[in-house]
């Protein structure tokens, strides 16, 4: 009876290394991408716009370009990341995401009332992104603008939306 | 829990049913082959869903998804290797399997019918492997495959439209992966698992088959229990060290239909691609499709074989097709050219995995090849140059020639005929330099000069004796040498004619005052236009035609 046991016991130890040879590496393989980044390219400062054309005070939508983007095997060129709004006052520049921090929707500039304006749930924000009504969870996302020899670097950048605080995805 | 999972599912009581299964004859080594090829597709499956988060069936993705998860993902190389060389080890089980299975005798009645199961298996384990082969869409897989589906093509009858509907389309491209990644992954994969549970059912049903009849018989478990799974651990262990060894499978450059590639299929395959060659012509649809088919037919009906005529005829065939494939190794080795090919072919494999890196170009697949330094040069000099010059027989000739621009032979040609076709002969404004009178050695001695201003190896006495010329002739009339003064209608300041600098100034302005100024016809290459690299490689490329090898 032991040396059933005893035999029992060593069929269930050779099946359980199996296992383990097999699932070790299979885990390591499928838990790359959480542990990796698998598209990288186009979070630098980019080349948006040049100081002079913007009007003060006035809204303008540009659309972010990355030359370069790598997304797991491909490396594209000339890809479009996002649109964004500027916004300049004086010598500076604001960047506000288009994408609407409440579900991602094109954020829109309503130049009648001189506020920015969702048009799926009708958020709107001012100028600067504050939020003035609606179901938006904050401002508008702001991003990271760089001045460099009378022309505007946006880095542009995804945040989750739905969520109180701005955090990149 | 268990308990009460039990009481609804009664998992516990088929446990121990299929444990006390009797094993005629006690345990037996020769009874593993079954379960080990169990085991050897359960791995394959658990591998090939691992190969499919990774992978994307397409002609412009499928070589760069390889690439990718062969090299970048954790393991990637350990994961893909498994899978190839699980491939191989069900082919050699397979084959084990079915010897074992004649000797034994359990061919015959009343296991006919497993045995056709069997047969059936055994083919999907070839379809399996030769759909799987196409995937990476490399050169090996790319023409190997070529060469089945168009054997396909030649079945009787339905043989186009066979090869149409499975290569999806008359052409390969992105829709024979698909339809082979169908195939690969739910097609056959769903047939498998059918026939398997049906064969071993039905194994279960008739038992095992002593080698000789003997009363006693002995529960599955521990003791067939021990020598299956101990058995499953060797062929794993194999498998692990055969991908250790090799560091996966190789993948290849990726599939050019436009390249010359002498391909060769797996090595399970080699026995038929050798016959083929023993059929020439329009024969050749006998021996791709008759031989097997012929084989296919007598294994059929091997049931009605006795044991020793059986086991004749298994041998035959896989001595037969050993003995194929050592012909077709010695072949290979006796044949220079396909060796060469072959280290051609690993080179090109070995540069691709590497600027794969860079990451593959959107168009995929050989566009890899684009991110070498050299093609990416010639590519921007047929973008932005070849409208104008020819270099090296790319390019519209209307402006001045840069194949071997400015090596002694091109300014020898050059300064007798300056408004010929292949120099200022088709530009709008730069005209008006006169052929120079001097010949012989006192040309020679001019080129050696306007040679020397670019750098490199030169003849000293001979470039002294140049400058004297040049003041003789008056060329100074027009150029300026001294690298600071702007010459006589658009004639460019001859300083550093040549060197790096001095062309990649040109591509980056020719308007300068040192080179056409205000006759200038080239457009600007600025910073918009091209990188410091760019314009960096461009006069690279331009300036070694000053040294021809
Ligand atoms: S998405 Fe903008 S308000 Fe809802």
């Amino acid at each position: 009876m032991t040396r059933r046991r005893l035999l029992g016991a060593l069929v269930g130890a050779v099946a359980t290394a199996i296992g383990v040879a097999l699932a070790v590496p299979a885990m390591a393989f499928l838990s790359y991408p959480a542990r990796r980044r698998t598209v990288y390219g186009g979070g630098e400062p980019i080349d948006v716009a040049s100081l002079a054309s913007l009007p003060d005070g006035k809204p303008v939508r540009i659309v972010v370009t990355a030359p370069e983007r790598r997304d797991a095997w491909t490396r594209f060129t000339h890809v479009t990341l996002g649109g964004c709004w500027l916004v300049r006052d004086g010598g500076d520049v604001r960047a506000l995401s288009t994408v609407c921090p409440h579900a991602g929707c094109a954020v829109d500039w309503d130049a009648p009332t001189g506020a920015f304006v969702c048009p799926c749930h009708d958020s709107r924000f001012s100028t600067t992104g504050e939020r003035l009504s609606g179901p938006s969870p904050r401002p508008m996302d702001a991003l990271a603008v760089e001045l460099h020899g009378g022309r505007v670097r946006v880095a542009w950048q995804r945040f989750k939306t739905a969520s109180v605080k701005k955090e990149p995805v | 829990m268990l308990k009460w999972l039990d009481e609804r599912t009664g998992w516990s009581s088929a446990l121990v049913r299929l444990g006390q299964t009797p094993v005629p004859g006690g345990a037996r080594w020769s009874y593993v082959f079954g379960s080990a090829l169990a085991l050897t597709f359960l791995v394959q499956a658990v591998t090939g869903l691992l190969l499919a988060n990774f992978y994307a069936p397409s002609s412009t993705t499928a070589w760069a998804s390889v690439a990718y998860l062969q090299r970048e993902v954790t393991l990637g190389w350990l994961i893909r290797g498994l899978h190839s060389s699980g491939a191989s080890m069900m082919v050699v089980l397979v084959a084990l399997h079915l010897l074992q299975v004649v000797v034994w005798g359990a061919y015959r009645a009343p296991r006919e019918v497993n045995w056709w199961l069997g047969l059936v298996l055994m083919a999907l384990v070839f379809a399996f492997a030769l759909t799987g082969y196409l995937l990476p869409w490399d050169q090996k897989g790319f023409w190997a495959t070529q060469v089945a589906t168009s054997l396909l093509g030649e079945t009787p009858l339905v043989g186009d439209w066979l090869r149409r509907v499975i290569q999806g389309g008359g052409d390969y491209g992105n829709l024979t992966l698909t339809h082979f990644y169908a195939l690969h992954t739910i097609l056959l994969p769903g047939t498998l698992t059918v026939f398997v549970v049906v064969h071993v059912r039905l194994m279960r049903r008739h038992g095992v088959t002593p080698l000789r009849a003997s009363g006693d018989s002995q529960p599955f478990w521990p003791h067939q229990a021990l020598r299956d799974v101990t058995a499953m651990a060797i062929v794993v262990a194999i498998m692990f060290f055969s991908v250790l060894r090799t560091h996966g499978a190789p993948l290849e450059a990726p599939a050019d239909p436009s390249s010359a590639y002498d391909a060769r299929p797996e090595w399970y395959f080699v026995p038929l691609f050798q016959l083929l060659k023993y059929f020439p012509g329009r024969l050749e649809s006998i021996g791709a499709l008759g031989v097997p088919s012929l084989i296919g037919a007598v294994l059929f009906a091997l049931p009605r074989f006795s044991r020793r005529a059986a086991a004749a005829v298994v041998l035959t065939i896989l001595g037969g097709a050993a003995g194929l494939s050592l012909l077709a190794h010695r072949d290979d080795a006796r044949n220079e050219g396909y060796r060469r090919g072959r280290a051609r072919a690993d080179a090109d494999a070995k540069r691709a995995l590497e600027l794969a890196a860079l990451g593959v170009p959107p168009a995929g697949g050989t566009a890899v090849f684009d991110n070498d330094p050299e093609r990416r040069v010639r590519q921007s000099f047929e973008t932005r140059c070849a409208g104008c010059h020819v270099l090296d027989g790319v390019g519209e000739e209307r402006a001045p020639l840069l194949t071997g621009w400015s090596s002694r032979a091109w300014l020898t040609d050059f300064l007798k005929q300056p408004d010929a076709a292949k120099y200022f002969g088709k530009t709008k404004k730069l005209h008006g330099m006169k052929p120079v009178k001097p010949v012989g050695d006192e040309l020679n001695a001019l080129v050696e000069w306007i040679f020397a201003q670019g750098g490199g190896d030169v003849d000293a006495a001979l470039v002294a004796r140049g400058e004297t010329i040049w003041t003789r002739e008056s060329c100074d009339d027009c150029h300026s040498a001294d690298g600071k003064s702007e010459g006589v209608s658009g004639a460019p300041n001859l300083a550093g004619r040549g060197t790096l600098a001095w062309i990649e100034g040109l591509i980056r302005d020719g308007g300068g005052p040192l080179y056409f100024s205000d006759h200038n016809e080239m457009p600007r290459f600025g910073a918009d236009k091209l990188s410091d690299e760019d314009v960096a490689a461009l006069a690279r490329l331009i300036a070694a035609g000053r040294t021809p090898k």
